[in-house]
């Protein structure tokens, strides 16, 4: 059973799926009910994979599976010839990614009950298919089979947005197909181009390989031409991943498909973190030296996409198009953090992404019950909103807090520990990237006070109903997630950086100071302070080393004192 | 030094009662009768600060600083030369934040009873208890937290709670506007307070204040040898003083100083008892805690203390020069606690923290006094405005409004008040103390407080003492202007005869905090050369917390007279409130200026009745260029040139797409043929070296 965990969890969905199609047409509830209860299962699967994350860590001598756990394979299947076989594993992140959606789809099939009223059964088919995709994209290990389930994801979404989305589907779904084909082309060159090199499809035998094939072509034609080529496929996995994330200024896709999905739908696409997830998985832990040298342009990058969004979601008058340019500046943050390669920035990356999730996920079921009862995402159709539906109130207050990342919600834990990560080797993007706190609070609170401040003056807002006692269970588990990561996410980290006790206890005993010199107090404020290096076994958790493999020598010059 | 102390366990319930209270009537506050909702929520408070007595008792004589681990928060290790980051949920019990627990508590508790009785008739009682004690959670967090994070998670939730409850009354467009002004002038302080915890994590790899270990910021920032290094080293110099810099903006935002104070005396948009907790008690004075919490760091730059010390003093100036000519009782009282808040700075500034924090106490007891005072009055003009709409049957439409006159509708205009002395005795008598404290009349607390800060900026620099004289001679007047026009000469309007004085839930506070106010001098009275010395309680108690660490740091100071200081101060004081008094009496608490055809040459007077358009000035650089950029951004830049390249691409590749389909002929020899050539180029490319590149 449990060396099957993550098969299991990773095609339970479709195979609910094809249950699914085998229902009656007409019972459209039904559909409704059996792919909530699909995705409610899968969250329960998967939940062992972090109760037995620490149980299953390898052995950091075993080299086959790299710091991956869940390690499963299926012999006979693949063509092992070309190095394509069937291979899942986790570690830390993509543990987190995994669980991230699976907790966050039965939320997108609840808020597809009421807004999708025909073709049930194809809606919640698809939901359920890139459900597993979604999964899949997170725990393979072979580039190919990653490539696949890349892909795979993108065919029911063209079909999601473009059959059941807004009066604008048609264009956004073009857009976004294409944008994401375009991506996932340069992607798939490079993928190709790996494999010419280390002759495997095999992640975790790339990783190895991959350093000593750049050092043979490195003596054989020269050091400019394999560095030429490291940077070519670099480029090729962050084009795909860019696109995906978005960064900044290959984010136009975005506002269109976020706005014209149907809110479940909206909800997938927020949960779609695999572009960021791709940056750390492919692009630094593959390319480390090309990572080093074009970090600060992706950090740049990241750092006009907080500033440029944030002013751009100031100017809408849309409610769900505020919301994705506001989701399009967190990421902003998320890319820069990942490119200022330290620890504190890394596990704010990560969970910032699982709580972006929640907080815009509970954000657009919020705007979606408003849309419910007013049929419009015009922020000047409302006003005065908190009068008549007081719990909704509340609950959007705690979504919005989160997404102006106010201490003790989820949106904090991870913005503070990114910045103060990123902080450390880029002072002036992170300073930069930290005046969001500013911007944020000027777009989404002049927002809430559009929509639920000030008087009713419209007849329609006045005959608002507050939330069914359904709807306001669906939102309680949002809410307790939100508050939770936000005052006590430490299992969390725990699963990223290893137990808690254990990482202070390594670290306390080395910072006394001693009174002695003045140098020896320079030491500790200067650059000479090097904290004692934690165990190996420490270091399956969350393996940095594995990740900023040669990058030490490049950026680790940046630290004051020198 | 510092103790890890098991014992101290209990200090968390503290905090705990108070967000027991928010989660109880924040809960089940619906299905609980309003009785019982105040009940709750004044008790909360109450058995705080009953524990924070507990604390008192048990810490006095103790000079040692307490901390308590809860659990861990942030947990990262260190790699690549970076620090590790280890934040704990972590309690500081020394001195002063004991002294702050029990301001906290204690006015807060009284201003709860009194809300009990303000609050008695709006729909949002509850909602307004839940909120109410959620701050005093937050505020409580924010003094007691050891690391700079969770001081920051108080830091930012006082500010949630400030935006919530001035935007109490959420359907007041005026009140959702500030709110949100609060809200966004304090996040552009955060992100200050911010940048300096990551200034502090990198040069000290560590956010804690004190740790065990003898690390802790503050720690470090005592040791001798650090001081050494930051002369030895300009780049760590620079860095701390940007670092203290940093800090220092986030408190000109949450204490309301020059230059993001202007959000305070809108936040008076909000019920008034959250006025006297919030915006003058405790909230604001978070500001001077913080410097005086990290004075040792703030010690190492000598850039930074000048610059808060001058800073504090140009707002008391200028805060005062506005509140000289205010008409809304509760703003006169907003400028002038940003005028206090100046004073206290000032002395920051200066090194003399225990007299900054002396300040803080006698403007809590003083301002919140005032504030509930103004509240009263503010409520019984309600009612009375209230009775004559049910009799007259008169809307707000039929209001005349008179062009520069006061709205006779609006129960915070002093020009429709006067006379109110005999209706509100109680209400006067406590008022008139907690005036003659602000004022600094000899023997009140106030006089105390603020001659001891006068006496420390004169120890620095003449200029900061003659500015804080001069603001002390405005303050007397001011106050004793907003005392004649409420409670003296004749009422100016028909509502204010009709008014009556509060139940006792509001004027039991009323009482406490006027005794407060004219005793509490008492316990720091100043020690003065040639004299007997006195004893001076507060100073020994605050000593082991707030006494400069690096004195040798600071300004050079010289020693004036402090006798003819006090001299001076005190007959500035009482002749502002003398003069203000006659002169008001003169024209029966009419403005000096109000004359149309005096005002046109005073143009001073209208400048200052404007706030000297320092809100107009921000709004135009920042809000309306803010707005265009952002409009343009999104309309030209996000619309036209990066969507319409992806459309362009779009368009291209349609176009390509159909010329290419003339090349779809469907016959077979034409697919031949392209084949053909096709397969000759990668031969020819083969052959002719590209082999290389795969």
């Amino acid at each position: 059973m449990s060396e099957h965990l993550l098969s299991i969890v990773t095609w339970l969905p479709l195979l609910g799926g094809f249950i699914l199609l085998a229902l009656p047409y007409e019972s459209k509830l039904l559909h409704a009910r059996f792919a909530l209860g699909v995705t409610l299962l899968t969250l329960l699967v998967s939940i062992p994979l972090l109760t037995g994350f620490h149980a299953a860590i390898p052995s950091p001598s075993s080299a086959s599976s790299g710091q991956f756990s869940f390690i499963e394979t299926l012999t006979g299947w693949g063509i092992p010839q070309l190095g394509v076989n069937y291979i899942l594993g986790v570690d830390g992140i993509s543990l987190l990614m995994v669980l991230m959606t699976t907790a966050i789809f039965p939320f997108v099939v609840g808020a597809s009950f009421k807004g999708i009223k025909d073709r049930t059964k194809m809606f919640f088919f698809l939901i359920l298919l890139v459900e597993t995709a979604i999964l899949g994209v997170f725990d393979s290990l072979n580039l190919v089979l990653f490539y696949i389930f890349y892909e795979a994801m993108l065919i029911p979404l063209y079909f999601l947005v473009g059959v059941w989305g807004g009066p604008k589907r048609i264009q956004a779904t073009m857009k976004f197909f294409l944008y994401t084909m375009v991506g996932s082309m340069l992607m798939l060159v490079s993928i190709l181009y790996t494999y010419v090199l280390v002759h495997t499809f095999d992640f975790v035998q790339v990783q190895q390989l991959l350093p000593q094939a750049f050092d043979a072509m490195a003596n054989h034609t020269g050091v400019a031409h394999a560095h030429l080529v490291e940077v070519l496929l670099f480029l090729g996995f962050f084009a795909a991943f860019a696109v995906k994330s978005p960064v900044w200024p290959l984010h136009s896709w975005v506002p269109d498909a976020y706005a014209e999905a149907p809110t479940g739908v909206t909800i997938v696409l927020v949960a779609l973190k695999m572009g960021l997830y791709g940056f750390i998985r492919f692009n630094v832990s593959l390319f480390p030296t090309a990572t080093a040298e074009l970090a600060p342009i992706a950090v740049v990058l990241g750092v006009i996409g907080v500033i440029y969004a944030a002013l751009v979601a100031a100017a809408q008058t849309d409610l769900k198009r505020l919301a994705a340019y506001s989701s399009i500046s967190h990421i902003g943050v998320i890319v820069v953090a990942i490119f200022a390669l330290t620890a504190a920035g890394w596990t704010g990356a990560v969970i910032q992404m699982v709580s972006h999730t929640f907080t815009m996920g509970a954000l657009f079921i919020l705007i979606g019950y408003l849309y419910e009862r007013r049929g419009t995402y015009d922020i000047s159709s409302y006003g005065g909103v908190w009068k008549v539906m007081p719990y909704f109130s509340v609950v959007f207050l705690i979504a919005t807090l989160s997404a102006i990342a106010l201490p003790g919600t989820a949106g904090f834990y991870g913005e503070f520990l990114m910045l103060v990560g990123s902080f450390q080797t880029y002072p002036w993007a992170a300073a930069i990237a930290t005046t969001a706190a500013i911007w944020s609070a000027v777009y989404m609170l002049w927002m809430f006070k559009r929509v639920m401040h000030g008087k009713i003056n419209k007849p329609e807002v006045e005959a608002f109903t507050d939330l069914s006692v359904t709807e306001k269970w669906a939102l309680v588990p949002l809410v307790a997630i939100i508050l939770w990561i936000g005052i006590y996410p430490i299992p969390l980290v725990h699963v990223l950086n290893g137990p808690a006790e254990l990482a202070a206890s390594t670290v306390v005993p080395a910072r006394t100071v001693p009174n002695a010199s003045t140098g020896t107090v320079l030491a500790i404020l200067g650059r000479t302070f090097i904290p004692d290096r934690r165990d190996s076994r420490d270091l399956t958790y969350l393996p940095y080393d594995k990740y900023f493999a040669f990058t030490n020598a490049v950026t680790g010059s940046k630290t004051p004192g020198e | 030094m510092v103790h890890s102390d098991p014992e101290f366990a209990k200090a968390w319930l503290i905090p705990a009662l108070p967000l027991l209270g928010f989660l109880f009537n924040g809960l089940a506050g619906g299905l609980v009768t309003k009785r019982v909702a105040g009940a709750v929520a004044t008790a909360a408070v109450f058995g705080s600060f009953a524990l924070g007595l507990m604390l008192f008792g048990q810490l006095s004589g103790d000079p040692t600083a307490h901390i308590n681990t809860l659990a861990p928060w942030f947990v990262v290790p260190g790699f690549n030369g970076a620090a590790p980051l280890v934040v704990n949920y972590e309690i500081l019990i020394d001195h002063l934040s004991l002294l702050m627990i029990l301001i906290i508590t204690g006015v807060g508790g009284l201003i709860h009873l009194y809300s009990t009785g303000y609050m008695a008739a709006d729909k949002g009682y509850t909602r307004f208890f839940s909120y109410l004690n959620l701050f005093i959670f937050f505020m409580l967090l924010l003094v007691m937290g050891n690391n700079m994070v969770l001081m920051f998670v108080g830091w930012e939730g006082v500010g949630l709670c400030s935006y919530l409850l001035i935007g109490f009354w959420y359907e007041k467009e005026s009140a959702a506007a500030a709110a949100l002004k609060a809200m966004v002038v304090n996040r552009i302080g955060d992100v200050g307070v911010l940048i300096g915890m990551f200034l502090a994590f990198w040069y000290f790899k560590t956010l804690d204040f004190h740790n065990v270990s003898g690390t802790g910021l503050l720690d470090l920032a005592a040791n001798s040898h650090v001081a050494a290094a930051i002369t030895a080293t300009p780049a760590i110099g620079a860095a701390v003083t940007l670092m203290t810099l940093a800090i220092f903006w986030g408190c000109t935002g949450k204490s309301a100083q020059i230059p993001l104070y202007t959000w305070l005396p809108d936040a008076m948009e909000g019920p008034t008892p959250v006025s006297a907790l919030i915006h003058a008690a405790t909230m604001v004075t978070a500001g001077v805690y913080l410097v005086s919490r990290m004075h040792s760091l703030f010690e190492l730059s000598t850039l930074t203390m000048t610059v808060i010390c001058v800073i504090g003093m140009a707002t008391a100036l200028l805060a005062a020069s506005i509140g000289l000519v205010q008409n809304d009782i509760k703003r006169v009282l907003a400028y002038s606690t940003c005028s206090q808040l100046g004073y206290m700075f000032a002395a920051c500034g200066a090194g003399a923290f225990t007299a900054g924090m002396f300040h803080v106490t006698t403007h809590a007891f003083f301002k919140a006094c005032l504030f509930l005072g103004s509240g009263a009055v503010i409520h019984a003009m309600e009612h009375a405005m209230h009775e004559r709409h049910e009799t007259a049957h008169r809307d707000e439409s039929d209001a005349p409004a008179a062009a520069g006159g006061p709205d006779p509708d609006d129960p915070q205009d002093m020009r429709n008040m006067g006379g109110l002395k005999g209706k509100l005795p109680l209400t006067h008598a406590t008022m008139l103390l907690s005036t003659a404290a602000i004022a600094g009349i000899p023997l009140f607390s106030g006089f105390f407080s603020k001659d001891e800060i006068l006496y420390q900026v004169a120890r620095h620099h003449w200029s900061l003492w003659f500015v804080g004289v001069v603001t002390a001679a405005m303050t007397a007047f001011y106050m004793m202007r907003l005392m004649y026009k409420t409670f003296y000469g004749s009422p100016k309007s028909e509502d204010a005869q009709h008014t009556h004085e509060a139940t006792p839930s509001m004027t039991l506070p009323l009482v406490i905090l006027g005794f407060l106010a004219t005793f509490a001098g008492v316990l720091a009275l100043p020690s003065i050369a040639g004299f007997p010395k006195l004893p001076n309680f507060f100073e020994k108690f605050l000593e082991p917390a707030a006494a400069p660490t690096n004195p040798g740091t600071l300004l050079a100071p010289h020693e004036p007279s402090q006798i003819v200081l006090l001299a001076i101060s005190a007959f500035v004081a009482l002749g502002g409130v003398a003069y203000a008094y006659y002169a008001y009496k003169a024209k029966d608490g009419r403005d000096l200026l109000i004359a149309p055809e005096e005002k046109q040459h005073a143009t001073v007077y209208e400048w200052a009745l404007h706030k000297w358009y320092v809100d107009e000035l921000y709004y135009n650089i920042t809000t309306v260029p803010g707005r265009w950029i952002a409009d343009h951004l999104y309309r030209v830049f996000d619309l036209r040139i990066v969507d319409g390249a992806v459309n362009g691409v779009g368009w291209l590749a349609s176009q390509a797409g159909a010329l290419f389909r003339t090349g779809q002929t469907g016959y077979v020899r034409n697919y031949a043929f392209t084949m053909l050539i096709g397969a000759l180029i990668v031969v020819i490319a083969v052959l002719a070296g590209f082999r290389s590149i795969f």
